[in-house]
């Protein structure tokens, strides 16, 4: 007997199907099924998986697309595709009903379900008789030739009274009988899942959902030798014959992108090539020698191999667009790294400095899509993406999904309140679970927040939540990835409305539209871009020669820059600026570009987990024989001492030393990147072992492999964008070691952005011996300005810096300012600007020119007198005789503009306590290794990552600069108070000094001191 | 004037202590989720470094054995009008300020209790009975002793120069200032009282509004305060809170002892009867749910009463904990002689009520049967209704009359509809999975019957009529 399931729901019918598509497609292959219609509901959001799924396993399974739907309440059907015209059908009508209601619901109009032409119907009446009778009417009116009645038999008490009606149904209108199950679950033991997702979605909690949920577990796949004893074989039979009629494979889809990017006369293989040869004459105005001219060939013959020339005209496209509007962008992934796309202009590396990357382009043996990402300064990346909708309009252009997911605390609040656990206990297990515990599983650590594993119910909890983990909860928007094509998007894919208005979302993922091998293209927001720019408006108003990002890389490696990174002077600039980078530069002390590639990539989770970084040390400093086991691995490896730093280089490692074939190891990335959501990796684990021995490798060495493989998974760092993401780490670099002030100006004026506080950034040039002028009411511009303090460069705060000053504000200031300025409180007054934008300016002290203090000028601002023209020049009474102390003005300058030039609070109580006891940051390079310290600070940050095993570091900030402090578990765990509370911190501990100079204080007693300064409130970037 | 200002600060914890048998050996918090803040703390807490004011995550972090109590203002302000009620006894100007402080103005009384002190002494010693732990002090006006009473002054000051004296240090923050107003203020310098009432009104008022100059004014005692006296209820309705939840039924009657005999006094002061009242049980997390208990006479002793409760709290099955139990008498009347009669119809109700609970005691509890509905797929679970969805009928299957125990099948029975399969209950170890049949025996009757298994032993589940 041969039998199709053609009602068939995955969880991407959210909060209905407790399976996945890949279960239900293994599942029904197991139980020889020849058909399986996934049907969710007005979605085609799982059918990718699906199809993946039986690609991948190669399973004799047929997948037919379809999806249900149900109009007015009773009226329940499911449209299946036979053909690519009925999908194309289909993907309108969904796109339709979703456009007609927000994010998540959908709205079908009656015409949608006349409009029908290609699609099969399987009518689900509805044992209503009046209504079913009206629509059986309808379709046999419309649809006579393609609708069929689906019948469910679901021992539910009610199959004898469907049999009955619906065999009346049939008789009464010709339409023939199908058999479905309308499956919700690939196994009966899905049943307490199906039951808590229902709980979730009717907002009850499972023994209170009743009646309306399953009473039985007969919506699973079933057995054929089940199906077979309660349907007759008819029905059964039917089945068959409309599988038969399907006939559609999603490998059918072709996409097409947007014609018009190819001028008449031009076929996209020649222009591609006038636009290349076009770039080689600016990019390189000395022209090329035979081996950039060979890449370039050899480039673009696979270019025109892959039929990739539309994807690179579209970011050509996007790009030129860019240049005109005067956006910086860079391109990057692998596809970017060539000199097709240095020569379109996408990317700034310049091929002769790096060439050992381009050998690396798109890899036709491992068959992986081209990849480039394009990042645009954040500012204006809106500009950009209102270019692509208006150049090619919203019918062809959506962006692709992101599939939100269920995640560790979604999953256990929303698990545990369906089983009917109090929302504040599960509140508070969710505070005190440390995710990041390696050595207690959260299941463990359940007990010590007061839920006893052994009770039933917790460990349903426990089942459940692990079982819901990574199952579809919504569709969101990526954060740029754009699909472009030639026709309207919605004959390709359904697409639906986001949460953002005017937007729409596709319904399949980046991995599905990989796996369809349909091209997107990354639009990328990125604040250092845009603090470059800035920078280099800066500079470009001084001097005639332009500065660029070419123009900084045209230069070579700079020694001195290097210098300034290998002390670990990189606050502010891209990429190396956090406190792991900084405590690696010294160490790996990076000398040239390629070195700052491998630094921006081995500082991850990835390497430092796979324990790769200790040994690539070793290696460079000579201090450890660099060996290959074969040569093979030598060609991978070769360029980062054999260890494996880069994603790509995992990939490789897998093709050469372990046998696996381009597919393969395409698999295993995806795997890679999605193994904390389904373990999947672990598949490859025999392959990869047994593969290496057998090609003559060390049964250790090839367990070592994987373990490094492991390490990477959703961690990997590929070397195409770490590739990129150098070339701004250096341009950052250089603009900080050449042009201080314009670089913290650039920064400071494209804030929020990066790692830094303006506080921080503002210290750290006061330390680089650059003035900071305040803000005020006669000097300042909107934003910060380099201007010239005492003939040398220093940087005067914009009225940005003001906390609540509104812009009209600043505008008006600006606008109305006389040429020699404000003389009088009263002048200010008389802008009409609102008395709140008077008493921030006051409290920010921008009035120093023309008040006592802040706190008078405030006082006068508040008047409300002054405003009126009569009263405007009246004295002010002596009735007022508030000063601020230091400590006033340091707690004024926090509160109004977020720093302090002229106070820190350590320096402040430094004045008033005799503090010589304590090492000050500046002095500690000079303390031996190993000794006792006591040091006092502003906690600025507390950062317990995840790779450091329960480590703490602290970042505390005295008046000469940072200090490092390293928080054991234990001390932690005994210190609790001043660990967690302290906003000023004393730490007696001991000095740990490296060979390279890197400073660190091992936390022994820690001390609250934040009542010394109290008023005080620095803020910390606590545990990112 | 002179007033006397209780800030009640820890009013929730101090409840739960007295309701508990012994002190907590837990730290404890209260907290209020809608503002992310723990609101109250016991000594335990402080001295694991919990503070008012911080967040849940922090409180967690400082200690993982945090008892934690949620936040329920209306619940506040029940525990200070029973405050209130005690302290009436001593003295009728009160105002109530919910949902923790009261403001007492003294003066007209110091002549009954032959000066301050010894009225002072009065009310500690009610205040010491109640078990509550407070901040207080005396003012020219409520605002000021507020604002003293706020910054925990904790004096009975009775002539206006200590007053004013102590005035002058009070930060703004414990003033009725808003936050807005008193962060103005602090950004020109000014943080305390001494600075404020330094600076002359008209400089004021061109910087703030009039609510500012109201509040000075009022503090300085220049104006008769705006107040209502409170006035104790005249129905009786109170709510005791556990410190711990209540999964069996016969650990509630302590707690409805309590409530009767607080009735008992409520009635007996005001000399009357009642013959309805109304027990709420509180839920974790589902709604409240109400049972009222008729007497067939009007009856104010609680003795009289314990059996009728008695009666009730038996059949009661708990579908989650109790939180908490709340007892309000439904409709009150003097104590008349007309009371008396035995022979009215409200008789019959508790005739009822008394028949069931005695059968139940004669026949056992599963021998006694009602019709009910029920949304729940299984048969022979009975549970109150959750949801607020009208209930179903009965499906059509299914029989009139259920086995809540099922008896085993023991002779031949042919079956005539089926099989309907129930697989459900995992949550509440109850867990099914079932095969039923209707059947039709030897003699006619139509029977339902199932299986857990084929060959498992088949048992009847109910009858069809």
């Amino acid at each position: 007997m041969l039998y199709s399931e053609l009602f068939c729901q995955s969880n991407f019918s959210f909060l209905c199907g407790a399976s996945d598509p890949e279960e239900l497609v293994n599942t029904a292959t197991f139980l020889n099924y020849q058909a399986l219609a996934l049907t969710d509901e007005c979605s085609v959001a799982g059918v990718v998986r699906a199809h993946a799924e039986i690609k991948r396993n190669r399973l004799p399974l047929k997948l037919i697309i379809g999806a249900s739907f149900t109009f007015a309440q009773h009226f329940s059907f499911i449209l299946l595709c036979p053909h690519k015209q009925a999908y194309a059908e289909l993907c309108r009508i969904i796109t339709n009903a979703r456009s007609r209601s927000p994010k998540g619901e959908y709205n079908l109009a009656e015409w949608d379900i006349k409009s029908v032409k290609h699609c099969l119907i399987v009518w689900l009446p509805s044992l209503k008789k009046e209504v079913d009778q009206y629509w059986a009417n309808w379709l046999k009116r419309f649809h006579s030739q393609r609708c069929w009645i689906g019948i469910q038999r679901l021992l539910d008490g009610q199959d004898h009274y469907r049999f009955s009606q619906f065999t009346d149904l049939s008789d009464d209108y010709s339409l023939p009988i199908c058999a479905c199950t309308g499956v919700l679950m690939h196994h009966s033991k899905r049943l307490p899942l199906q039951h808590v997702l229902h709980a979730m979605k009717q907002r009850t909690t499972v023994d209170k959902v009743g009646k309306v949920a399953l009473s039985n577990a007969e919506r699973t796949l079933r057995p054929l030798s089940k199906l077979k004893k309660i349907y007759p074989s008819g029905w059964l039979n039917e089945t068959k014959k409309i599988a038969d009629q399907c006939q559609f494979s999603l490998d059918e889809l072709r996409y097409q992108y947007p014609k018009e990017l190819v001028p008449v006369g031009y076929t996209a293989s020649s222009y591609l090539r006038e636009c290349v040869e076009k770039g080689i004459k600016k990019r390189f105005p000395e022209g090329i020698n035979a081996d950039v001219r060979n890449t370039i060939e050899k480039e673009l013959k696979l270019i025109n191999e892959q039929a990739y020339e539309y994807f690179f005209l579209t970011i050509y496209d996007i790009v030129q667009f860019a240049q005109q509007q005067g956006i910086l962008y860079q391109g990057r992934g692998s596809a970017a790294n060539s000199v097709v796309c240095y020569c379109l202009e996408i990317t700034a590396v310049d091929p002769r400095q790096i060439s050992v990357l381009f050998e690396r382009f798109i890899s036709k043996e491992r068959d992986e899509p081209p990849d480039i990402d394009v990042d645009f300064e954040h500012e204006k990346r809106e500009q950009i993406i209102q270019y692509i909708y208006h150049k090619y309009g919203r019918q062809r252009t959506a962006l692709a999904a992101t599939v939100i997911t269920f995640r560790f605390r979604s999953a256990f609040r929303e698990v545990g309140k369906a089983l009917g656990f109090p929302e504040s206990q599960l509140g508070y297990v969710l505070k005190n679970i440390n995710r990041r515990d390696r050595t207690l599983p959260w299941q463990s650590q359940l007990v010590q927040c007061g839920m006893d594993p052994s009770q039933v119910k917790v460990k349903q909890l426990i089942t459940l939540v692990e079982q819901v983990l990574g199952f579809p909860r919504h569709l969101s928007q990526h954060v740029g990835g754009f699909v472009i094509s030639d026709g309207p998007l919605h004959e390709l894919v359904p697409t639906e409305n986001t949460a953002m208005p005017d937007r729409t979302v596709i319904q399949w993922d980046k991995d599905d539209l990989e796996t369809l091998a349909l091209l997107k293209v990354d639009i990328l927001a990125l604040g250092m871009l845009t603090a470059i720019q800035k920078s280099f408006n800066l500079l470009n108003k001084q001097f005639p020669q332009p500065v660029s990002i070419p123009f900084i890389t045209g230069l070579g490696d700079d020694k001195q820059v290097y210098d300034m990174v290998c002390k670990a002077d990189t606050v502010g600039v891209f990429q190396i600026e956090s406190r792991a980078q900084m405590t690696m530069l010294p160490r790996l002390k990076p000398r040239s570009y390629y070195d700052l590639v491998v630094q921006i990539a081995i500082v991850r989770p990835g390497p430092i987990q796979g324990e790769m970084v200790h040994p690539y040390l070793r290696r460079r400093h000579q201090q450890e024989p660099v060996i290959y086991p074969s040569k093979e691995v030598e060609g991978v490896l070769g360029r980062t001492m054999g260890v494996p730093i880069f994603q790509e280089q995992v990939i490789q490692l897998a093709m050469v030393a372990a046998g696996f074939s381009g597919g393969e190891a395409d698999q295993l990335r995806r795997a890679m990147a999605s193994w904390k959501k389904n373990g999947r990796l672990y598949e490859f684990q025999e392959k990869v072992v047994s593969g290496m021995t057998k090609r003559g490798y060390e049964e250790g060495y090839a367990n070592q492999i994987f373990e490094q493989i492991k390490g990477f998974g959703g961690y990997g760092f590929p070397e195409a964008h770490s590739a990129s993401f150098a070339v701004l780490a250096y341009v950052s670099c250089w603009l900080k070691y050449y042009f201080p002030a314009e670089f913290y100006v650039g920064l400071l004026n494209s804030w929020p952005m990066g790692f830094y506080t303006p506080s921080q950034l503002v210290r750290d040039a006061q330390q680089h011996h650059i003035n900071v002028l305040p803000v005020c009411i006669n000097a300042s511009a909107i934003e910060h300005q380099v201007v010239f303090f005492q003939s040398e460069k220093a940087i005067r705060l914009g009225f940005t810096i003001v906390k609540s000053l509104s812009d009209k504000a600043k505008e008006c200031i600006v606008k109305n300012r006389p040429e020699k300025g404000y003389q009088y409180l009263a002048e200010v007054q008389q802008l009409s600007l609102s008395r709140s934008d008077l008493e921030a300016l006051a409290s920010a002290n921008a009035f120093h020119q023309l008040a006592e203090n802040r706190y008078q000028s405030r006082w006068e601002m508040m008047n409300e007198e002054k405003n009126l023209p009569l009263f405007c020049h009246n004295p002010t009474q002596q009735n007022f005789n508030f000063a601020p102390s230091s400590v006033d003005n340091l707690v004024e300058d926090y509160a109004a503009t977020g720093l302090s030039i002229e106070h820190h609070p350590i320096a402040l109580l430094a004045e008033q306590k005799a503090l010589e006891k304590y090492c000050w940051a500046s002095e500690l390079i000079h303390k031996p290794n190993k000794s006792l310290v006591r040091i006092i600070g502003c906690v600025t940050g507390r950062q317990a990552p995840g790779t450091a095993s329960g480590v703490t570091f602290m970042t505390l900030e005295d008046h000469t600069g940072n200090i490092n402090v390293v928080v054991w578990q234990a001390t932690a765990r005994h210190q609790q108070q001043p660990y967690l509370k302290a906003n000023i911190l004393q730490v007696d501990g001991v000095l740990e000094q490296s060979p390279e100079g890197v400073v660190h204080v091992i936390a022994g007693k820690l001390t609250d001191r934040s009542d010394w300064l109290k008023k005080l409130n620095v803020p910390s970037r606590d545990f990112h | 004037m002179l007033w006397l200002y209780l800030d009640f600060y820890q009013l929730t914890l101090d409840a739960l202590e007295q309701t508990s048998d012994e002190k907590s050996a837990r730290p404890c918090v209260i907290y209020q989720a809608e503002v992310n803040q723990i609101v109250q703390r016991n000594a335990l807490a402080k001295e694991r470094g919990i503070e008012v004011g911080m967040g849940m995550a922090q409180a967690a972090a400082l200690s993982a054995d945090l008892n934690v109590i949620d936040y329920k203002q209306e619940r506040e302000s029940g525990h200070l009008q029973m405050l209130a009620c005690a302290l009436y006894q001593l003295i009728g100007d009160i105002v109530v300020y919910p949902p923790s402080c009261l403001a007492i103005r003294l003066d007209p009384s110091i002549k009954f209790y032959d000066g301050l002190m010894p009225l002072w002494q009065a009310l500690v010693t009610q205040l010491r009975q109640q078990k509550v732990t407070y901040h207080f002090a005396t003012g020219w006006s409520i605002e000021s002793a507020k604002v003293l009473a706020k910054a925990k002054t904790n004096a009975v000051f009775s002539d206006r120069s200590n007053i004013q004296k102590a005035l002058q240090y009070c930060h703004l923050k414990h003033t009725d200032l808003s936050a807005k107003q008193i962060s103005s203020l602090a950004r020109v310098g000014i943080h305390t009282l001494r600075g404020l009432l330094a600076l002359p009104a008209t400089e004021l008022g061109k910087r703030f509004d009039n609510a500012l100059i109201t509040y000075l004014t009022a503090l300085r005692g220049e104006v008769y305060p705006h107040c209502v006296y409170f006035h104790p209820a005249e129905k009786f309705s109170q709510t005791i809170e556990p410190t711990y939840e209540i999964s069996h039924t016969h650990h509630l009657m302590p707690w409805v002892r309590r409530l009767l005999d607080q009735l008992a006094i409520f009635l007996r002061l005001r000399n009357q009867i009642t013959h309805s009242l109304t027990l709420t049980l509180y839920f974790r997390e589902q709604e409240q749910e109400d049972f009222e208990v008729g007497s067939a006479c009007p009856l104010s002793d609680a003795a009289t009463w314990h059996p009728l409760f008695e009666l009730l709290i038996e059949k009661l099955t708990l579908s989650e904990p109790v939180t908490a139990i709340g007892l309000s008498a439904n409709t009150t009347e003097e104590m008349t002689g007309e009371n008396s009669d035995f022979f009215s119809d409200r008789f019959h109700y508790f005739a009822k009520m008394q028949l069931i609970g005695r059968l139940q005691a004669k026949l056992g509890e599963d021998n006694l049967n009602k019709p009910d509905l029920t949304d729940d797929h299984r048969l022979d679970v009975i549970h109150p209704p959750h949801s607020a969805r009208p209930l179903a009928l009965p499906d059509r299957w299914q029989p009139l009359f259920i086995a809540t125990n099922p008896i085993p099948l023991s002779k031949p029975s042919h079956i005539q509809f089926g099989p309907v399969r129930m697989q459900t209950g995992w949550w509440d170890g109850h867990y099914i999975k079932r095969d039923y049949f209707i059947t039709q025996s030897l003699n006619g009757e139509l029977l339902l019957i199932y299986k857990c298994s084929p060959e498992a032993q088949w048992y009847i589940q109910g009858w069809y009529s």
